[in-house]
């Protein structure tokens, strides 16, 4: 059994010829929080990619939550990402991702995600389309979404990549409480711009260089 | 088509315009002319044996071949240079009127939509001057029409007569089964494709959350119901167009097989010859293709006016 | 053309129905023209010896039954085609839409969303309004002349190859014509494509040629570009014009000589008026397809390298 729930060894990945990580080590425990900051291009968001097992490092080795193979990994993690990565499909469709998920989990994901009193008004609820790229639902609600998504896939760790950047103050506010519910017990890591959305036990790691320095 | 030459007044050369048009019109209405009476004469010919005329007429009908294109080709060249310097004005005046506006007025569009303006309604405003099933071949078709009726009417009103007993039905039953329909289902059509489109974009803008919710299997899915969807409703347009050849078929082989009873009726009664037969057999074709041509260029002219109009509003603003 | 025969064989039962619904429609129009044939005969022999012929009437009620017939067949046959060629088109989307579910993520998250997405609405409709409009009608067209070319010459060799030679100089002839009027469309589309540029250019620049009054001095250049694309425009128009306008002479040379010999044949008693009116009504078929062959090898070179550039996108069985 490992140790760790993420675990990156010596990871290196380059980007159409340029070298966006050195060798960057992470390792985390289960449960444990930390938090990624940075500038822009910086390689923040490929390296989520990579803990996600989207993308495969040049070399390096990773380990997550025991898996190491990319479809394996995969099946490990759960991500809510920065754009509104909405499907033009359903809401239910959205959050199911076309599994079998009961009536009653769908429901208590909506309620955690704080979504279940805007979709109980809606004249065909969880039926309602999102519309081509979510135009049919605000920012907010399409990142209540995607956490509710998280939630039903039911994860051991929990990939955050700027979810709230877009988002208005007060908006960002209420989808940062519905974070809190997905995130807690679970191994989170959260790539952010902004330090103040990293409230509670986060350890806040910079990235710099294509490694991370502590912050 | 009022826009058409509205658009034309305004660049000064709507009098020559028509003109070219005129010129260009009875080129289809003098080959049928040309071909009913040449096959007229061949079969006269047949049936009084006269060989030796047989040779003039068709060398006469050569002669007059080659006259009637070469005045076609030469009014035609005339015909397609005029339009082609038009759309070079088009394009100019158009330009300079866009440059013209407020910045405001500019930015206030993509400049994707100032091209489409620019190129689309700019060739689709040519396509209806020159291009094929559109004006130019409504006035021959229109002229071709009525030169060929006027023609049956002189040589057998009953012939004429026995072509309108199917013709009418014929335009009736294919206008109220598919013409009406099918702009209705040509929307529903393109609707689907838009959806198919929609439906494809997030498997590259969302590939990601794909792959990580594994979420293929549904999107697969979505895309195959999206695609069914314009599968039957393309099904549907040519459903409606095998309709139309079927009953192009039954009333058209009917309406040619009751002509030749009518003219074999008449032929013995010794009210025609069978020459006279063969010639209202090729009159009567050239008023159903007449007929079919001109409502596919009113279709096509209409579509093409809307284009027209945003060209005649840009440059009038 | 792999993908193409892929997709026959995975729907090979429709396919051939709707092949074998063509040539039944093909042949019901030959029986039709026999029928007619028959007819005509029939009604010259009434017509010209004024004799009493009721077998006119058996003929008439004997051949009645080709109409509904064939109008149906018609139905059957152009609803089944289409039907093929959505299935095929509907399989090459879902081609599409399995290609880009199997294609690495670092080579999707490359990919602009809007170019891929227009190219593959572009190179889709392409290929399915080729099949809608191309894959029966060229399969028609061809058996249309094969079948028609075999029934005119056992009615009559020697008129059939008479009135068919003349419709080979004109196939060559519509092959450089083609090709003369392709090079002209180019050079055109070359200069439109120069224009298109600068008027994107001074879309983009708009603010900054009125703040500088800028517009003179791309204006000069612009009409430079509009008029020389006029000129190649006007020539590829003119030329075009002229070339059809020759081609469409020359396409009346067929049917003057069927005419002059046909009638002479006729006269000597070597054939009937009824096979000579045949021949009349069909010999288009045949110098039609002829006369259309350079555009729809042409037709076809274009499709092949549609389908062949999308390659493994468009293989249905791979996934």
């Amino acid at each position: 059994m490992c140790r760790y729930a993420i675990n990156l060894n010596n990871i290196s990945y380059a980007y159409e010829g340029v070298k966006v990580l050195r060798g960057l080590s992470l390792r985390l425990s289960p449960g444990e929080h930390v938090g990624i900051l940075g500038d822009s291009g910086c390689g923040k968001s490929t390296l989520l990619k990579i803990a996600a097992g989207l993308y495969e490092p040049d070399s390096g080795e990773i380990t997550v939550a025991g898996e190491r193979l990319p479809e394996r990994i995969r099946k490990q993690v759960a991500m809510v990402m920065q754009g509104n990565c909405l499907f033009p499909l359903s809401i239910r469709d959205n959050i199911c991702c076309g599994h079998e998920i009961s009536e009653k989990k769908l429901w208590a994901a909506c309620e955690s995600a704080s979504l279940a009193r805007w979709i109980e008004n809606l004249p065909e609820g969880l039926d309602t389309s999102v519309g081509e790229r979510g135009c049919q639902v605000s920012g907010g609600q399409a990142q209540r979404i995607q956490i509710a998504r998280a939630i039903c896939k039911d994860a051991p760790v929990i990939l955050l990549d700027e979810p709230v950047s877009s988002l208005d103050r007060d908006t960002g506010e209420s989808v940062l409480r519905a974070l809190r519910k997905l995130t807690q017990g679970r191994t989170v890591v959260h790539v952010t711009h902004h330090p103040e959305t990293l409230e509670g036990d986060y350890v806040v790691r910079r990235m710099e260089g294509g490694r991370l320095n502590n912050g | 088509m009022g826009e058409c030459f509205m658009l034309l007044k305004r660049l000064g050369i709507r009098r020559k315009y028509v003109l070219l048009l005129l010129l260009r019109s009875p080129f289809d209405a003098l080959r049928t002319w040309m071909q009913a009476w040449l096959l007229k004469s061949v079969f006269l010919c047949l049936e009084t044996k006269a060989a030796d005329r047989l040779s003039f007429i068709c060398a006469g009908g050569a002669l007059l071949c080659a006259m009637l294109f070469l005045y076609n080709g030469t009014v035609w060249s005339i015909y397609a240079a005029f339009t082609a310097r038009t759309e070079a004005r088009l394009q100019k005046e158009m330009r300079d009127k866009i440059l013209s506006l407020p910045c405001k007025r500019v930015h206030g569009r993509h400049s994707g939509q100032w091209l489409t303006g620019l190129n689309g309604d700019i060739q689709a405003a040519i396509t209806m001057m020159n291009g094929p099933m559109n004006l130019p071949h409504g006035v021959t078709a229109l002229i071709n029409t009525i030169l060929s009726l006027l023609l049956m009417w002189k040589d057998s009103p009953a012939l004429l007569g026995v072509t309108g007993l199917f013709l009418f039905p014929h335009l009736l039953v294919t206008c109220r089964l598919v013409w009406k329909c099918l702009p209705g289902l040509r929307e529903e059509s393109r609707c689907a494709m838009a959806d198919v489109t929609v439906s494809v974009r997030p498997l590259i803008a969302d590939a990601e959350a794909i792959l990580l919710y594994d979420a293929g299997g549904l999107m697969l899915e979505k895309c195959e119901q999206e695609s069914r969807r314009l599968l039957m409703a393309n099904m549907k347009m040519h459903m409606r167009s095998g309709l139309s050849d079927m009953i192009c078929r039954l009333l058209g082989i009917s309406g040619y097989l009751a002509v030749l009873m009518a003219g074999l009726s008449m032929t013995r009664r010794g009210m025609m010859a069978f020459s006279d037969v063969v010639y209202c057999f090729q009159v009567r074709g050239a008023v159903l293709t007449g007929i079919h041509m001109l409502i596919t260029c009113v279709s096509n002219i209409r579509m093409n006016s809307v284009c027209m109009k945003k060209i005649k509003d840009v440059l009038e603003e | 053309m792999g993908v193409i025969k892929r997709l026959i064989r995975q729907h090979r039962i429709s396919y051939y129905t709707a092949v074998v619904l063509t040539f039944s429609s093909i042949f019901l129009n030959l029986v039709w023209n026999q029928f007619l044939m028959e007819l005509l005969d029939r009604f010259a022999d009434a017509a010209l010896l004024s004799a009493e012929n009721d077998s006119l009437a058996e003929v008439f009620l004997r051949g009645i039954w080709i109409v509904p017939l064939h109008a149906f067949n018609e139905y059957v046959s152009v609803c089944m085609a289409s039907w093929v060629c959505e299935i095929f088109a509907h399989d090459l989307r879902m081609g599409y839409v399995k290609y880009y579910l199997r294609t690495d993520i670092r080579k999707i998250s490359r990919m602009n969303v809007g170019e891929e997405q227009s190219a593959m609405q572009n190179e889709l409709k392409d290929i399915s309004d080729y099949f809608q409009q191309n894959l029966f009608s060229f399969l028609k067209q061809f058996a249309t002349f094969a079948v028609t070319a075999l029934f005119l010459l056992c009615q009559n060799a020697k008129l059939a190859l008479l009135s068919t030679l003349p419709a080979i100089p004109l196939m060559v002839y519509c092959y450089f014509t083609g090709k003369v009027i392709k090079g002209c469309t180019e050079q055109c589309q070359k200069d439109k494509k120069q224009i298109n540029g600068m008027t994107n250019i001074l879309l983009e620049l708009f603010p900054v040629i009125q703040v500088y009054d800028a517009y003179g001095l791309i204006r000069h250049a612009m009409d430079k570009r509009i008029g020389e694309w006029e000129i190649a425009n006007i020539r590829k128009e003119r030329t075009t014009a002229r070339l059809m306008s020759l081609s469409g002479l020359l396409s009346f040379l067929p049917l003057l000589l069927l005419l002059g010999i046909g009638g002479t044949m006729t006269i000597n008693g070597e054939i009937s008026i009824g096979t000579f009116y045949i021949f009349i009504n069909l010999s288009g078929h045949i110098s039609g397809f002829l006369q259309n062959m350079p555009n729809i090898y042409a037709g076809f070179r274009r499709f092949e390298a549609s389908v062949t550039s999308l390659g493994e996108k468009l293989a249905p069985e791979r996934v």
